[in-house]
């Protein structure tokens, strides 16, 4: 069998998060560093294949044991619902999915929802949405869209929107206001179900030494 | 060989469900065939049942998760139907309903397709077909248990199959912890949730809150382990009887397959558990390093049958068989010659099929063809045939293409019969 395991990393803003922990932990990030548009990369020092992928992505490519593990939002895992292990927390890439809306619009909304009974919620992220309004047994209408959600809002196709937030900047400068929080979400090493058991040595090699360095 | 056409209308099939050809099928049968072989050597007898059951049937005592996962229509009296999700609660059913417990035990095998509602997003099948076995109601715990996984692990091998692992867990053990742990029944029905979802950082959190200590040994215990030993050592301090109990189990059965050179493939793995509240023992996955879903699995399941009228102790595994022929590298089929006849006249219709008759007795697969082609030697090569024959006006003679030898002559009928019986014998 082979002694090399494959790594999904997200880019975006938890790729500089993930580089630093695998550089904590002893492992060489100099290949991952290269300023180019690589999107699979060989340590050979490492014996470590990684894959750069899209954050979303990452679980379906552990899911589907294209990585055998990789680095991933709770976010991302909540809203795919992959059949993957969730090994550990890093603690960090530290963000929050909340409900937000126009401040000016607030009561407004909340008339609405009085009168018609239901809303209007825009969000990347259908399925989480959809869970926590049927928990909190609201009907709801849901428009996925694919980033800029604050702008549903504005432009008037929702009267909500259910987002990530990390600082509340883009949320400011968009004149919205939070609601509710409905979760807060922070890096997770995930494994496939086969790797898990066929190569778990390594696997379990790499987490301890993850594990050792956060806090 | 069966691509799309490029004229052709737009036909399709509800998602998750596809058609499946020859090639294919040839080969799976010979998977089938391997894996029937080795059920039949043991005395277990093939069932069959139909596809739809009473939903109340069908999904007695599961969870909630597999629940969602019924295909449900409704019968002309209104009552809620549903496709069979898996083989082993019918097979319950059957039991229950019609065999006596003077009959016991029963040793029943199957093949057969199941069906799981699936997301459209996430583009997962929603057949599944499966070869499995139950053996039901033999005292013998052990015994009957040790019975399935060396036949699950000769068909493993026979199958050629490499570097598989399977991995043996045991409710009794996770159920001990829980004792260990003093939880209450939410607590207990909340961490099986997150085990079942593999939430190891929430079940994490959970138990530390409770007890760290505890926690730390407990998340120690639920990882892989080939080392039976190993997890000896660490459950030393645990003096929980279904702890102790259920690991002894566990040794057991490492001592006896090792005792037959079986021992390699096993690995501990007690968080193996599932969504049904009737597994009570031994639980094992089958996992293939080129396969990255689980390609079979099993355990003991004692408390289902009686929820059909006979309570009795089961046990039994599946194997996916779409992913053990994904899994396995090389299929030896059996290669049987295959010849195509150009048939020519109607009028010769006797003397073709008493000829393709012969042909047929001895073994050789003999495709017909009718119509007037305008490149046979083509046409039967894309047949995959090794000769084409053709009659001679005078009906006793063939004039033979045999492409393997690239050599084409005439012959009498009854000596290229002679000819070919005498090739097959060598």
């Amino acid at each position: 069998m082979k002694k090399e395991i494959k790594i999904a990393i997200p880019k975006g803003y938890l790729f500089d998060q993930c580089v630093d922990i695998l550089k904590k932990a002893g492992y060489k990030i100099e290949p991952l560093m290269e300023k180019n548009r690589k999107l699979s990369i060989y340590s050979g020092e490492d014996s470590i294949q990684y894959i750069i992928s899209r954050p979303m992505d990452v679980p379906v490519y552990v899911e589907h044991g294209a990585c055998d593990i990789g680095f991933s939002g709770k976010d991302a895992l909540m809203e795919k619902e992959s059949n993957v292990y969730e090994l550990l927390d890093l603690k960090s890439g530290k963000c929050r999915i909340i409900l937000a809306t126009l401040k000016d619009r607030m009561e407004k909304v909340k008339e609405q929802y009085r009168h018609f009974g239901s809303i209007r919620v825009a969000t990347s992220y259908p399925n989480i949405a959809k869970k926590y309004f049927d928990r909190k047994g609201m009907q709801v209408e849901i428009i996925k869209l694919h980033g800029s959600v604050e702008l549903a809002p504005i432009l008037g196709i929702a009267d909500e929107i259910l987002d990530i937030t990390s600082t509340g900047k883009t949320l400011e400068e968009n004149d919205l206001m939070e609601m509710e929080e409905v979760v807060v979400s922070t890096t997770r090493l995930i494994a496939n179900i086969t790797s898990y058991r066929i190569k778990y040595d390594l696997i379990s090699n790499f987490m301890n030494k993850i594990k050792n360095v956060i806090k | 060989m069966f691509e799309n056409k490029k004229d052709s209308q737009i036909v399709r099939l509800p998602f998750g469900l596809r058609d499946i050809f020859p090639f294919e099928i040839e080969e799976r049968n010979r998977i089938k065939e391997i894996i029937g072989r080795e059920f039949k050597l043991w005395g277990y007898g093939e069932v069959y049942t139909p596809v739809i059951e009473y939903t109340k049937n069908i999904s007695v005592g599961v969870g909630k998760n597999w629940k969602d996962k019924l295909i449900n229509f409704f019968d002309i009296d209104g009552s809620p139907v549903s496709l069979r999700t898996d083989m082993t609660i019918p097979v319950a059913r059957l039991t229950g309903m019609r065999i006596k417990r003077n009959q016991l035990p029963v040793r029943f095998c199957y093949f057969a397709d199941s069906f799981r509602q699936s997301d459209i997003q996430k583009g997962v099948r929603r057949v599944y077909n499966q070869a499995g076995i139950e053996f039901i109601g033999s005292a013998n715990t052990l015994m009957s248990d040790i019975e399935i996984l060396i036949i699950l692990i000769n068909i493993l091998n026979e199958l050629n199959l490499h570097d598989y692992k399977i991995g043996l867990g045991h409710i009794g053990f996770i159920e001990g912890l829980f004792d260990w742990f003093e939880l209450d029944l939410k607590d207990r029905e909340h961490i099986r949730k997150k085990i079942v979802v593999k939430d190891f950082v929430a079940l994490e959190n959970f138990l530390s809150r409770k007890n760290k200590n505890k926690a730390e040994i407990f998340l120690k215990l639920i990882q892989p382990e080939s080392s039976i030993e190993k997890i000896s050592d660490m459950v030393s301090g645990i003096k929980e009887q279904k702890v102790t109990k259920s690991l002894d189990y566990i040794k057991e059965i490492y001592s006896i397959l090792e005792g037959l050179d079986y021992g390699r493939c096993l690995v501990t793995d007690f968080s193996i558990i599932r969504d049904f509240d009737y597994y009570t023992g031994l639980l094992f996955e089958i996992y293939q390093s080129d396969i990255t879903d689980i390609i079979g699995s099993g355990g003991r399941y004692d408390g289902l049958i009686k929820k059909f009228g006979l309570d009795v102790p089961a046990t039994g595994f599946a194997l996916d068989i779409d992913l053990t022929h994904k899994a396995v590298k090389e299929i030896e089929l059996k290669e049987n010659l295959k010849i195509l006849i150009k048939g020519g006249d109607n009028e010769n219709a006797v003397e073709l099929m008493r000829f393709a008759r012969k042909l047929r007795g001895i073994g050789i697969i003999v495709e017909l063809s009718f119509e007037d082609i305008h490149d046979p030697e083509n046409f039967a090569k894309e047949k995959n045939c090794d000769l084409l024959v053709e009659f001679e006006p005078d009906l006793n003679n063939v004039k033979i293409n045999d492409f393997k030898k690239n050599v084409k002559r005439v012959k009498g009928i009854s000596e290229f019969i002679k000819e070919i019986k005498d090739e097959k014998r060598n």
